[in-house]
């Protein structure tokens, strides 16, 4: 249990608010042009930090207005909270596209990643 | 239009009374407005409308007799008024706002609001809820939205026409968690000798632990 700064409301306890995963993260310009395997990782694939990890809260029984958060996922502290849209206060280390190794659309071969077919 | 048959949510329940310590009552049919629009563009036609000065700061409200406005969000605003004026305001205030980008929606069925008397509402409500009911934090003109127990409500402290020592707090929830408020405030003013209320369907109001 614990306090969360809404950067609208203020503190509030935790049961008020919802967790939504990283932040950040950018649909697709055209999603048409990427291969499944690149679709996936947009999809699915997270960075899994341990550390300080950006990521979004819905203050649901407030203002029910979505923000975003830098916490540290060792120690569940919030080290800020900041409205969508701006950039985070602090150098957040984060995965960018094409940064993974290896690039999963090399590592695997064409018909395993199209719809997951054997 | 008012239709004559209409039923309040909490009609089934008479007023709870713990000494001076505590009053629960239901206020009936009460209009609720929600509004979502730039405060810039608000600003004015609010004033016009309702005479009340748009709230700008997170968990203020502009208290008055006959309507109140309350923040809920950077561009969402709450305007509770006496039965039956919803309609009316929600025509004039969409009328001052045609040409900009808005919502106005009338809810005034789908909450009711409780009206909670006292010396010991304070107590009673910090067992439910978790912001800071400190008078010095929660003062007369304080509006906020949050949890109480498991029912989302936006409670409001103001001034109670009937006593100038204590407030009058306002408990505005929707129409499907009345009951369970209802009986759940009831529970938390048993140190204070309010009457037991049975929840519709014998549904109990704590989880097992």
């Amino acid at each position: 249990m614990f306090r969360i700064r809404c950067p609208y409301c203020g503190e509030r306890d935790q049961i008020e608010f919802g967790y939504g995963g990283e932040a950040h993260i950018a649909r697709p310009a055209d999603p048409d042009a990427l291969s499944d395997a690149q679709w996936a990782d947009y999809v699915f694939m997270r960075t899994n930090t341990k550390g300080l990890f950006a990521e979004r809260w819905v203050h649901s029984a407030g203002c029910r207005r979505w923000f975003n958060a830098l916490r540290d996922t060792a120690t569940d502290r919030f080290v800020a909270t900041y409205v969508i849209g701006e950039a985070p206060p602090l150098p957040v280390p984060q995965l960018v596209p094409g940064d993974q190794a290896p690039d999963p659309a090399e590592a695997i071969p064409e018909e395993a990643a199209g719809g997951g077919q054997r | 239009m008012i239709d004559e048959r209409r039923v309040s949510p909490l009609a089934h329940r008479e007023p709870l009374h713990a000494g001076d310590f505590a009053h629960l009552a239901e206020d009936a049919f009460r209009g609720i407005v929600m509004v979502r629009a730039a405060p810039i563009h608000l600003a004015a036609p609010l004033q016009a409308v309702t005479g009340r000065t748009l709230p700008i700061r997170a968990g203020h409200a502009d208290l008055g007799r006959r309507c109140a406005v309350l923040w809920l969000g950077p561009d969402e605003w709450a305007i509770m008024t006496a039965p039956d004026a919803a309609a009316q305001i929600t025509q004039e205030l969409s009328a001052e706002l045609t040409g900009y980008h808005h919502q106005i929606v009338d809810v005034s069925d789908y909450n009711t609001v409780l009206t909670l008397r006292g010396s010991r509402v304070r107590e009673l409500l910090a067992k439910l809820i978790t912001i800071d009911l400190h008078p010095r934090h929660f003062a007369r003109g304080t509006g906020v939205s949050t949890l109480c127990g498991k029912a989302q409500v936006w409670l409001v402290c103001r001034e109670d026409e009937t006593s100038a020592r204590e407030p009058l707090f306002e408990v505005v929830v929707r129409r499907s968690m009345a009951d369970y408020l209802w009986c759940l405030i009831a529970d938390a003013g048993r140190e204070w000798a309010m009457p037991v209320q049975d929840p519709i369907g014998q549904v109990p109001l704590h989880m097992p632990v």
